[in-house]
């Protein structure tokens, strides 16, 4: 039998401070111990990435098949976005405590449904520090 | 039967101490080879410009070889007697290097030149007539070992910093990854704005990096001017020089062109909401500080941009995309005004601004004025964009 943990939501696009409520379920080979729910979000791109968990539910078990429900309250900011050099990505994470067994869904959040789109405005400024020539 | 439990756990004590402790054995390593090895011969190389010359007769010359598993070094031992009111002397001390290197050749050279019985001159310290030199040149592995020292006690200093949280986020190690600051959320109101870099800060950081650099190839120039007025100048040390010093003339036009700056018009901006929504409307007010007679072109610009800060080897870069630019006001005759208010939106569909450590959303109001053959106005006054209101 394979380990098999699933994260099951109505939807992955939320409102910034929106609740996210769902289900998590597994069916495994072995005693867990404990299964970690995460929420959290990420940067990738150009930069190193920066990475930080806003929230976090345990459930100590014992079961190798079962299923819980939860709740989280989504912070007010960073909304989900996508630039040139940073994208900021959200997701769920499920993990087990015993066993490699993982499971993520990425989410998004954003006050208008998708990640927002930063474009590449062409900076033209000359940003000189001394001026010659005639005025 | 499950159990829940609610927690985030956050690691910064730990990391902080491993920093400290890092930082203090790299810099404290760092300073003591550079002490004995590179500070302490230059300063034996400075005082014994006093000292007195006399001759004396080489009693044994040889290159002594130190064995060990990393390979032999070796150091010139050359014993030499000497007189002085009077008195006998002995010394074996060749110059002021208190260390054995690798390269046998060159020494062997040096201890060639110097056959036992010979006669030759020696420099005594006035102050202690037992200790005496043949040789008051900079020893050279002084040049090897100032720069090599210096990385070490750069990455020390900056880790100690970094740890007590001393140092700008930008040069911040990545100890932990829990740096984000989280947007306020409140309104802060009416607010005039601070530029990014004040003309005064600007000036002292530059006259600091200027002082300590030109102080350091200060020592090494007056042991080149010594040199040429005794009549044996050190050519290699001389050519050795020549860019410190040009960096050390860049570095002193660069607090001649920040002076110059001071006396340029400051530009004085006042929100009327210093941390605006994505999507508000707020007016922007500004004044000059002086007349804008001799100021050909003023703008003022709303910029919003990416800044993405990544290792590359040993050296921090910060690349910027620029998403939001939009002049807010654009004068082609400045003189005829002093102060004006105008309005300005934050686009409702962008991103409010965010500093999680590495990657950063930046908002700023960017101040450009072009004066002719004089340092332009270029100023920055950053400002925080809040996320749109809740619903």
């Amino acid at each position: 039998m394979n380990d098999n943990l699933f994260i099951d939501l109505e939807s992955t696009q939320f409102q910034p401070e929106m609740k996210i409520s769902g289900k998590i379920l597994w069916a495994l080979d072995k005693d867990p111990k404990e299964l970690r729910l995460t929420l959290g979000w990420s940067t990738q791109g150009r930069g190193s990435s920066d990475h930080k968990a806003e929230d976090q539910l345990n459930w100590k078990t014992n079961a190798t098949s079962g299923e819980e429900t939860f709740e989280f309250t989504l912070p007010a900011t960073p909304y989900s976005f996508e630039g040139k050099l940073i994208a900021l990505n959200w997701e769920l994470s499920l993990t087990a405590k015993k066993g490699k067994a993982q499971c993520q869904l990425p989410i998004t959040v954003s006050p208008h449904g998708s990640a927002i789109e930063l474009p590449v405005v062409n900076d033209e400024r000359k940003r000189k520090s001394f001026s010659i020539g005639s005025r | 039967m499950n159990t829940m439990q609610k927690s985030i756990t956050s690691k910064s004590a730990g990391s902080r101490i491993a920093g400290i402790l890092f930082g203090l054995l790299f810099f404290g390593v760092g300073f003591l080879f550079c002490w004995m090895m590179a500070i302490s011969p230059l300063l034996n190389v400075i005082n014994s410009k006093d000292w007195i010359e006399a001759d004396c007769v080489i009693t044994s010359s040889k290159v002594h070889t130190n064995r060990s598993s990393d390979g032999d070094t070796y150091k010139i031992e050359i014993s030499f007697s000497y007189e002085l009111e009077g008195r006998n002397y002995r010394s074996d001390t060749y110059d002021f290097n208190i260390s054995s290197s690798s390269g046998y050749d060159g020494k062997a050279k040096i201890v060639a030149r110097y056959p036992v019985g010979s006669k030759k001159t020696c420099w005594i310290n006035p102050e202690d007539p037992t200790h005496a030199v043949l040789s008051r040149k900079v020893p050279g592995i002084v040049y090897f070992v100032i720069p090599f020292t210096s990385i070490f006690m750069i990455i020390g200093l900056t880790a100690l910093l970094g740890s007590f949280g001393l140092l700008p986020k930008s040069w911040s190690i990545p100890f932990n990854n829990a740096r984000h600051k989280r947007v306020a959320t409140e309104a802060k109101g009416t607010k005039q704005l601070t530029p990014k870099n004040s003309g005064i800060g600007k000036v002292l950081i530059i006259t600091a990096v200027a002082c300590f650099w030109n102080g350091i190839v200060s020592v090494f120039l007056f042991q080149v001017y010594k040199g040429f007025q005794e009549g044996d100048p050190e050519w290699f040390l001389a050519i050795f020089m020549i860019p410190f010093v040009c960096i050390g003339l860049l570095l002193i036009l660069g607090i001649i062109h920040s002076l110059l700056s001071l006396a340029n018009p400051k530009i004085e901006l006042t929100l009327s909401e210093s941390s605006p929504t994505l999507g508000q409307t707020v007016e922007l007010e500004w004044q000059a500080n002086k007349p804008l007679k001799r100021v050909s072109k003023l703008q003022i610009l709303l910029i919003g941009k990416e800044a993405a800060t990544y290792q590359r080897g040993t050296k921090t870069t910060t690349d910027t995309s620029t998403f939001h630019i939009c002049a807010i006001l654009d004068l082609e005759n400045p003189a005829l005004h002093q102060r004006g208010t105008v309005t300005l939106t934050i686009p409702k569909d962008s991103m409010h601004s965010f500093d999680s450590g590495n990657n950063k959303i930046l908002w700023e109001l960017a101040v450009d004025g072009t004066i002719h053959r004089f340092p332009d106005i270029n100023d920055t006054y950053p400002i925080t964009v809040r996320p749109l209101p809740s619903v």
